[in-house]
């Protein structure tokens, strides 16, 4: 008991670093609970994947020809059960100048009802269901398109149609969709039955459908589980986890060092070993609980802020939000043990320390780096061979392969680190005295530091993996439609020749045109390029389309290329994981300010001037920073080329360059300049 | 091995290198007020080595972290070769330590992270002096201890009277005049304390100014003046102790 007191009160008086571990604590667990409601709000499961497919009907059947077997299936039906018949196809949306197309669909209003067997496979948002013919209810995006509303007409497989609802496909919310009125298909489109009856009941009817060469889908039998995504959640936050408690230990060692004359006291007065680390791990273990806690509810309103933007960034309608209890539970557990495990290791060797050491307050002789350096080699060589096996494996298990041979390099990268800041603490007489102090205290401690260098590593490699992602995704994009000046246009299509020399003349200025070839994984892709002596205005880009419509299978490009919002995504994961980055840093940044503070009371007593002091903090901060960011470049980039093989040829390795600059220079200077300004506004070394 | 004052330090006597005016200093407020030191009034002269003695808790330690600006006065002046250490800025307050005030403290205070040589170059370099140039003042700095052969050393690979030497190299490094010394060989056997005296005494025969404070008697027998203080007021001065009863001790 009274070594818990001693530990309760040893956690409000550093409260700093009290804090810390919450904190560390916190952020890991609020992104498992964040993410796992993402993934499964978001996912798109079996009942989503049936429902896609069939609707609410536990059987659709495709295909089948006459007529009058569906009415004997209807009469021969039980009490209650329907069969609704459903025609799907494409069709050619048009108005003057445009012609676009669209997935189709022609069935009963009823079938569209709220519990109408279709309703969830399509579904009217706005106004109501084609009845007649010459009705039709499109998706808002060809509305957009098409630049009309409800009430207007436009023409439907070259019938002049009302425009009387807006359709939506939850499952795909950018499909271009036109539903038709009940009997009324678009040339070509198939014919499916609905049925909500278990399909045992009704077995010589099917029979009797697959003889004629129909095709049964059975509820049961459609869609298909993958555990992928609570995999992806599981590495992630695992990994979260795994990188907050290389910092919590470091945190936790860096507090035993200032503890060690107060620990070899407690020994001294006779306190057993085990009852010191019982009771270092239980204040630890209640740290980490408040943290998780505060982790939980921070996760929970994260994903309840996101949920209205998960439908635009997904292009599917994702539902009411998710969040999976068993991950609540499961991040809370993970976050206590994590701690209390990282908490274990320094906890233990600071109560073994022998009582006199201890008392000295001299730091034990670190030992020496060679191990570090085979055992951090061996580690790296290994990751980058697992990944390099499964680039050049090519096999199912090739993405395994690849995702642990980037956790052993990373890890083998940190594990080299203390190995390498001995090497620099021993070249570092000739620095400033500042840059001195901070390279050789980094490598006095480097075992301690090691740690926090791997957790910086570990979390600025996946930033530099995502944007060589980035990079390679915008070089793709470049080369497939190379960005376009204001006054081109791309032409491609089949008569794209004839359309560029229209475009050239019939947009009312003198335009050129000229060829332009690509090669792109060994094909060569044709493009025409017109360009006009003035910007391509709107007004211009739309007559450029009503030329273009006049060509079968020519279409016309204005302005910059989409990339499918792909980009888009792993910029905002970017910037995600960039900021967790800046998070480990700045911890790493605050740990080494804690270390500093006897330091810069020497120095002070030395005459060392305001500025000295602060330069000294930073150096230090920026140091750490900076081995961490180097070394997460080949631990970022090894891995992702690895990835773009897999890929095959479509993506092709770029240098992040950017990403780079950001990780190799700006995050070190960020630690600079962050405990520079602290130092300003708590000048360090005061008495 | 004692010198008598030299001329130049008669000359200098007008101008005191430090000045103790009624210099208090009170912690806390009101009721809760602790007098720890003063008023207290000391003039001490360029040259002068001077021993501050009294019962533990009696000030000597405030005496001199107000000598050194390391605190400030709650009342009365604190003046460094003239200058009235309250009236400077932390710029200048930072170069008077690197130029004129050397600290030894009790527990070394050597920075882990360098070397005995750059522990002592350290004032010089932050003072703006040529890495090279530091390090061979340093040096000679280091010989004048006796500690040359061990420049190269980590503070951690040094015993503890080879560190408190290497501080004291530190304090009077470059062209600083007054060292402020705190119980400087409390940590040290009688052997090394001995030595270490020994090495102030010749500094202060070499023209610049020491002012020790020591538990033990022996020690300050070594120096020109002894100050007695008891809660936190100069209750008695003498002046040096005899010779005979120094070679004899
Ligand atoms: N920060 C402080 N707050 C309150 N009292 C203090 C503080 N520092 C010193 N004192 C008191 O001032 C007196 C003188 O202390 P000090 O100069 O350290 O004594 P010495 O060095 O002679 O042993 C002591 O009674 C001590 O309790
Ligand atoms: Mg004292």
């Amino acid at each position: 008991m009274p070594l818990l007191r001693v530990e309760r009160r040893h956690v409000a008086r550093n409260l700093t670093r009290s804090l810390l571990v919450v904190l560390l604590v916190a952020v890991p667990t609020a992104a498992m609970v964040g993410g796992s409601a993402f993934v499964s709000t978001v996912r798109r499961t079996v009942e989503d994947q049936r429902h896609g497919a069939m609707g609410r009907a536990t059987l659709r059947v495709d295909g089948i020809s006459a007529g009058d077997s569906v009415e004997k299936a209807r009469a021969s039906l039980p009490e209650g059960a329907v069969a609704e018949e459903v025609y799907t196809g494409i069709a050619v949306v048009e108005r003057p100048g445009q012609r676009l197309r669209a997935r189709s669909f022609s069935l009963a209003p009823s079938s569209l009802a709220p519990e109408g067997l279709a309703s969830t496979m399509v579904h009217i948002t706005e106004g109501r269901a084609p009845k007649i013919a010459g009705e039709v209810a499109l998706s808002s995006r060809l509305l957009g398109a098409l630049h009309r509303e409800l009430g207007e007409f436009v023409d439907v497989d070259g019938e002049p149609s009302l425009i009387t609802g807006v359709a939506t496909v939850p499952e795909d919310l950018q499909l271009p969709v036109a539903v038709k009125a009940p009997g009324l298909p678009s040339p070509g489109a198939g014919r499916s039955l609905l049925f909500n009856i278990e399909p045992e009941l009704i077995q010589p009817s099917i029979d009797g459908w697959s003889q004629e060469g129909a095709a049964i889908h059975r509820r049961s039998e459609t869609g298909a589980t993958d555990g992928f995504e609570a995999l992806i959640v599981l590495v992630c936050g695992g990994f979260g986890f795994f990188e907050a408690s290389l910092v919590i230990g470091a945190a936790i060692a860096v507090g035993m060092r200032r503890r060690q004359r107060e620990l070899g006291l407690l020994g001294s007065n006779g306190a057993p070993q085990t009852a010191m680390v019982r009771a270092l791990l239980l204040s630890t273990a209640a740290l980490a609980a408040v943290g998780s806690l505060i982790g939980l509810a921070l996760g929970a309103a994260v994903a309840h802020g996101m949920h209205p933007w998960l439908n635009d960034w997904t292009g599917r309608d994702v539902g009411a939000l998710e969040i999976p209890f068993s991950f609540l539970a499961l991040a809370f557990s993970l976050g206590v043990l994590s701690a209390v495990l990282s908490a274990w290791i320094p906890a233990r060797s600071a109560v073994r320390l022998p009582i006199r050491t201890a008392l000295s307050g001299q730091r034990p002789i670190p030992a020496g780096s060679r191990g570090f350096f085979r055992a951090g080699l061996g580690l790296a060589a290994a990751g980058s061979l697992c990944v390099v096996g499964g680039a050049l494996l090519e096999s199912d298990a090739s993405g395994l392969f690849i995702l642990g041979g980037a956790i052993i390099l990373v890890l083998g990268l940190g594990t080299l680190s203390p190995w390498i800041l001995e090497l620099v603490a021993g070249a570092a007489g000739r620095l400033p005295v500042p840059w001195r102090l901070a390279v050789r205290d980094a490598g006095r401690f480097r075992a301690r530091n090691g740690p926090v260098v791997t957790a910086v590593i570990a979390g600025m490699s996946i930033s530099v993996l995502l944007g060589a992602l980035s990079a390679s995704v915008n070089q793709l994009m470049a080369a497939r439609m190379p960005a376009l000046t204001q006054n081109e246009l791309r032409v491609v299509g089949t008569s794209a020749e004839a359309a560029a020399v229209a475009m050239s003349t019939d947009l009312g200025l003198e335009g050129t045109y000229r060829i332009d070839k690509k090669t792109l994984g060994g094909v060569e892709r044709i493009s025409w390029i017109v360009e006009l002596p003035s910007e391509v205005t709107p007004e211009l880009g739309e007559h450029a389309v009503e030329i273009a419509s006049a060509f079968r299978g020519t279409s016309v490009t204005v302005g910059p290329p989409s990339d499918g919002g792909i980009a888009g995504f792993v910029r905002v994961v970017l910037g995600i994981c960039i900021l967790t980055g800046l998070v480990v840093v700045f911890v790493a940044t605050t740990l080494s300010s804690i270390e500093s503070a006897a330091d810069s009371k020497i120095l002070r007593t030395v005459g060392a001037a305001p500025g000295v002091l602060r330069q000294h903090a930073a150096s230090r901060a920026a140091y750490l920073a900076l081995l961490g960011c180097v070394l997460a470049i080949p631990a970022g980039l090894v891995p992702m080329a690895g990835l773009l093989k897999l890929s095959g040829a479509s993506l092709e390795f770029a240098m992040p360059w950017s990403t780079l600059a950001i990780t190799a220079i700006a995050m070190p200077a960020i630690a600079y300049a962050g405990t520079w300004a602290s130092a300003l506004v708590r000048p360090p070394g005061q008495p | 091995m004692r010198g008598s004052p030299r001329p130049e330090d008669e000359a200098l006597s007008s101008s005191p290198i430090l000045q103790l005016n009624g210099a208090t200093r009170v912690h806390g407020q009101g009721s809760l007020a602790v007098r720890a030191l003063g008023p207290i009034s000391i003039d001490v002269q360029p040259g002068e080595f001077v021993a501050v003695m009294g019962p533990s808790g009696s000030g000597k330690s405030t005496m001199l972290g107000l000598s050194g600006a390391l605190d400030q006065p709650t009342e009365g002046t604190v003046c460094v070769q003239g200058q009235d250490l309250r009236t400077i800025g932390a710029t200048r307050l930072a170069e008077l330590r690197r130029q004129v005030i050397g600290y030894v403290f009790q527990d070394f205070n050597l920075l882990p992270g360098l070397t005995a040589v750059e522990n002592v170059a350290l004032p010089l370099e932050l003072d703006g002096v040529r890495p090279r140039a530091a390090r061979e003042e340093a040096q000679s700095a280091l010989a004048a201890v006796e500690l040359d052969e061990l420049g190269a050393r980590f503070p951690d690979d040094l015993s503890g009277g080879e560190r408190q030497r290497v501080a004291i190299a530190r304090a009077f490094v470059g062209p600083r005049q007054l060292l402020l010394a705190d119980e400087p060989t409390g940590a040290l056997d009688t052997i090394t304390g001995d030595l270490v005296m020994r090495l102030m005494r010749k500094q202060c025969d070499d023209g610049r100014t020491t002012i020790l404070v020591t538990h033990d008697a022996s020690h300050a027998a070594w120096a020109d003046r002894i100050l007695f203080l008891r809660d936190g007021l100069l209750v008695d001065e003498t002046g040096a102790v005899p010779s005979d009863m120094v070679s004899a001790s």
